[in-house]
């Protein structure tokens, strides 16, 4: 009978411990509030890989140059042999411009939207957080308005927008062009005239009195000279195709 | 030898549907707790194979074990000094202690059944 006394107790503990057990597991399973756990060797890890691959990104960018030099070098040849090739030569410059494949600079603005600081809101602020956050539409909105004042080319932290790039919503990310995820601060270039981009903003239906309305931040400046990169990417037209001859 | 499966399988089927949650921040003193709750049981069986079996020390021992080792792993955090890794140590070699005193009793008793 004493066996069966401690073989009880035992399976008692065993339950327990495995009970804990899957608990951990469970917590593994779940992992949201990823910041209170992620150990510093895992960020450490996430980091280096993060510069592996700017650096092959780098590369990449270096190699892309290099290659398209070399078609100017072609292209510059061939401005001498074909028939009005110079002309030629200054509509494609024009077309890449057009489409965003070369980098640009000029007299502009920096515009710069940020979420509003957590310890800015007061409690008797009833809202939801979601009203003090950067959303795509408020994005899209500060990005239309820039080309409604006549923003020639407009550039978010860093990345070209084109006719075809999407400003949607990624979840805590926003994601810009094709698949480029920034999160807050938003920084944005455009390049037009400053005063006009700048005063566009004064305007009593812009976007910006009700962003700043509800506290966050959005500043702009006006610079003498804004560099905006190109477009990075594929430009790749399945559907869509000229129409042969003209109307 | 029934009782004890029973029993992890129980603990199991339990922790996966009970909707309890530990906090994520809780997590890596839960995981020193489960050390320190693991060497205890691995102790427990030893004693019962050795027929030295006291339930009131297991027990306390059993939980007396895990807060401790918890709350060690909490103040170490808090002083941002490892004292962690004092549990870890002590039970981690205790467990294997233990293991090895559960696998030789096992093989003797396994010899001795073979001789007869």
């Amino acid at each position: 009978m004493k066996i069966r006394k401690d073989l009880l107790i035992l399976s008692f503990m065993a339950m327990l411990l495995s009970f804990f057990i899957v608990k951990c597991f469970d917590n593994q399973r779940i992992g949201y509030d990823i910041g209170f756990t992620t150990s510093v060797q895992k960020i450490q890890e996430l980091m280096s890989q993060l510069k592996e691959l700017e650096s092959v990104n780098r590369q990449l960018k270096d190699d892309l140059n290099q290659k398209e030099a070399e078609l100017h070098k072609y292209e510059e040849e061939a401005t001498g042999r074909i028939y009005r090739g110079e002309e030629i030569r200054k509509q494609l410059e024009q077309a890449r411009i057009l489409a965003g494949l070369t980098d640009l600079e000029g007299p502009g603005v920096e515009v710069i939207l940020n979420d509003r600081k957590k310890d800015t809101i007061l409690p008797s602020e009833a809202y939801s957080i979601s009203d003090f956050i950067v959303h795509d539409i408020d994005l899209l909105e500060v990005v239309n308005e820039l080309k409604a004042a006549g923003a020639e080319a407009i550039a978010i932290n860093g990345t070209r927008i084109l006719a075809t790039s999407r400003i949607s919503c990624g979840g805590p990310t926003i994601t810009v062009g094709q698949d480029q995820r920034f999160t807050p601060p938003f920084i944005i270039h455009a390049i037009g005239d400053p005063d006009a981009l700048a005063d566009y903003f004064k305007q009593p239906d812009s976007i910006y009195h009700m962003l700043t309305f509800y506290g966050l931040e959005f500043s702009i400046k006006k610079l003498d000279n804004v560099k905006i990169p190109r477009y990075y990417g594929e430009v790749n037209f399945e559907y869509a195709r000229p129409v042969e001859g003209g109307e | 030898m029934l009782l004890p499966i029973i029993g992890i399988l129980l603990g199991i089927i339990l922790g996966l549907t009970l909707p309890i949650h530990i906090p994520t921040a809780y997590s890596p003193y839960m995981s020193i707790a489960v050390l320190a709750a693991l060497d205890s049981v691995f102790g427990g069986i030893r004693a019962s194979l050795e027929q030295k079996f006291e339930p009131d020390a297991l027990i306390s021992g059993f939980f007396g074990n895990a807060f401790l080792a918890a709350g060690l792993a909490y103040i170490g955090d808090r002083l941002d000094v490892p004292i962690y890794l004092a549990a870890i140590f002590a039970f981690g070699t205790r467990l294997f202690q233990n293991f090895a005193a559960i696998r030789r009793h096992l093989l003797n008793r396994w010899r001795e059944r073979a001789r007869r």
